[in-house]
């Protein structure tokens, strides 16, 4: 039996797969445990991104912040 | 094997190298800055709490060793800006500025925020790392269809690759991630 690729399982969930290898994907993933192991560990890869982005961005923002207000010297007045 | 030859931050701290200002400075600063916030730090008192732990850490040098018999990287600094931002709101206190509802009364949120802060200084640190470590156009297909989220057809168009490059790029990319996350967090 051939199981599918890291890569194309993620063309499977993206679409990016025609319509008669997905129905086919699709069948096998049905029964088959270690193809379903795979898939779900890209969707634990999406939720590193998700995580991965975020916390980028919160690192970004507190430093983006701090460089506006030393462009921008605080007003106490 | 890296990609590259120049010697990550984390490479010099495992292997007791000495760490430059501005490599140290470009790499904590946000850190510093959020963990300001958490006490709800006037932007130059964090600025301020920058300059003092990085002055802290240096001790006047321009390069800095790290003992390791001072235990784990990250309870040193993070005692290092716990000091200081106790000194800084002991200063508001001299100088009858009331403290913030952030204060040290709220040890678990605190912690908890800490333990968030460094996980995301940890993936700042991967990422610069992974950069090292794969080429150029992998790091790009990763960046665009990973974090800036391209589609993989937006990402193969740009960079002129398959669908299924990109595809590979970010599985590449996403293993040595985990495999840089989880080194760090044994080392630091
Ligand atoms: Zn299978």
């Amino acid at each position: 039996m051939k199981h599918y690729t890291r890569e194309e399982l993620d063309c499977y969930r993206n679409g990016d797969m025609n319509l008669f290898s997905r129905i086919i994907c699709s069948e096998h993933l049905k029964f088959c445990r270690s193809c379903h192991k795979l898939l779900d560990s890209l969707k634990e890869d999406d939720a590193l991104l998700d995580e991965l982005r975020g916390k980028l961005d919160r690192l970004k923002q507190a430093a983006g912040e701090a460089n506006k207000l030393n462009r921008f010297p605080e007003n106490d007045c | 094997m890296a990609f590259t030859t120049r010697k990550s931050l984390l490479a010099k701290i495992r292997e007791g190298d000495e760490i430059s200002w501005d490599e140290f400075y470009s790499a904590y600063r946000p850190l510093i800055l959020l963990r300001g916030q958490d006490f709800a730090l006037k932007p130059t008192e964090k600025e301020d709490l920058v300059q003092i732990v990085m002055s802290e850490i240096f001790k006047g040098s321009r390069e800095f060793l790290y003992d390791r018999s001072k235990g784990r990287f990250r309870d040193y600094i993070k005692k290092i800006i716990s000091n200081q931002i106790a000194r800084i709101l002991r200063k508001r206190i001299n100088q009858e500025v009331p403290l913030c509802d952030n204060d040290f009364s709220q040890i678990n949120v605190l912690e908890q925020a800490w333990r968030e802060e460094w996980r995301a200084h940890l993936m700042k640190m991967a990422m610069s790392e992974l950069k090292d470590y794969v080429e150029p156009a992998t790091y790009q297909a990763f960046i665009l269809y990973g974090l800036h989220r391209k589609t993989s057809a937006e990402a193969a168009k740009f960079l002129d690759i398959s669908v299924n490059a990109v595809y590979i790029a970010k599985n590449r990319c996403m293993e040595l991630l985990k495999k840089i996350i989880s080194d760090l967090e044994a080392e630091l």
